[in-house]
């Protein structure tokens, strides 16, 4: 078996309510599932992720770090980070919605920068000042840090023109948007309310609970080949080098 | 919809096969991952490119309280003195040309008392009490 080192995923986005935390969860939950071990950092004041943690069912190989009223984030995050890399195969950093230094921080340990984006222009605009940022980082860390656009709160048939032209405008820009979405579901917010993962929800009684779990395996699957590309790539590099 | 969601069987998906983690690490449960020596940005470059990019530090803005010190005044005391109107109003008129307070002007005419009379132990209580 060839060791890896730990991979850190860090969702972004300076606007609130993008859906990072959804996606942290869905993230975290479905690589638990597959056996990784995980380390689920809120690095968020308002403590949603962590409130999720708390519920029963998280699955066992998620490690929650919480950051209770009164921890100075910006503090602790890179210390956090480099903790949890030493215990867990994955981290998952779900950060503020607001344009602080700890976004940062967090992207500057990231392998993966996801930015929750939903189909508004306020988010857009956001995400492409986090964008700037990671780009900011990269050009003065000498480092590539991989980053891609995911759109959250899709609607599950139509794809609004709004939603087509954020899309169309990133691509334009060069800034990769992954291709699996996480769709406007009722299971997505049933697991924020009763804990536990997706899988634990039955189909019927909450709306879209099979099709939230494809989506969810779907949006890791393609993570993981991002990230899987983005090491590959840069392994080649240092060998040429 | 109550808790007991969680007592019911599982959805089969079947979409475990298609994902295998086993090149992160996780093929063995017992196995921590390796941690390479990586030299990151150190927090100070990474808070100062965030600031730059508009992300700045909510730290900086939490300002420490300065404790402020009050110093206490050492004119306590009132003293009431009947004088002539003239002689009250002059004695304003010297705070003014000396550019100093009632309670100054006070301290400086009886300095320049105690100079006239030259006792020297009156003089050092003066200094004693003015020096506090």
């Amino acid at each position: 078996m060839t060791k890896r080192q730990s991979v850190v995923i860090v969702l972004a986005q300076s606007k609130g309510g993008a859906g990072k935390t959804t996606a942290a969860i869905t993230l975290a939950s479905e690589l638990a599932l597959l056996g990784a071990s995980v380390t689920l950092i809120d690095a968020d004041p308002n403590q949603h992720a962590a409130k999720w943690a708390k519920k029963p069912g998280r699955p066992e190989k998620i490690a929650l770090v919480e950051n209770p009223q009164g921890r100075d984030i910006e503090e602790h995050i890179l210390d956090d980070i480099a903790q949890a890399k030493q215990k867990s195969s994955f981290v998952i950093v779900d950060l503020e919605g607001t344009a602080s230094a700890a976004a940062g921080y967090g992207i500057s340990r990231a392998n993966l920068v996801v930015i929750a984006v939903q189909g508004s222009q306020d988010d857009a605009d956001e995400a492409a000042k986090t964008i700037r940022l990671v780009r900011r980082q990269e050009q003065a860390f000498e480092k590539s840090i991989p980053y891609a656009v995911l759109i959250t709160r899709a609607p599950a048939a139509l794809n609004p023109k709004i939603l087509r032209g954020i899309v169309s405008d990133f691509q334009e820009a060069k800034t990769p948007v992954l291709q699996n979405r996480l769709i406007d579901r009722e299971a997505f917010k049933a697991i924020k309310t009763y804990g536990g993962t997706l899988h634990d929800l039955q189909d019927g009684e909450v709306s879209g609970a099979a099709k939230a779990c494809v989506d969810a395996r779907a949006f890791t699957k393609e993570v993981i080949e991002l990230i899987r590309s983005t090491q590959q790539s840069a392994q080649a590099g240092r060998e040429v080098a | 919809m109550t808790n007991k969601v969680r007592e019911r069987p599982k959805l089969n998906l079947d979409t475990d096969d298609d994902l295998d983690l086993s090149d992160f690490g996780v093929s063995d449960v017992s196995e921590e991952p390796q941690v390479e020596k990586v030299t990151e940005p150190t927090a100070a470059a990474v808070e100062a490119v965030s600031k730059e990019a508009g992300f700045p530090s909510r730290s900086a803005t939490k300002t420490t309280p300065r404790r402020r010190r009050k110093k206490t005044s050492p004119f306590q005391d009132q003293v009431g003195i009947k004088c002539r109107t003239a002689m009250k109003d002059l004695f304003q008129d010297l705070g003014d040309e000396l550019n100093t307070h009632d309670h100054t002007t006070f301290e400086r005419a009886i300095y320049a008392l105690l100079k006239e009379v030259g006792d020297p132990r009156l003089i050092a209580r003066y200094e004693q009490i003015v020096r506090g």
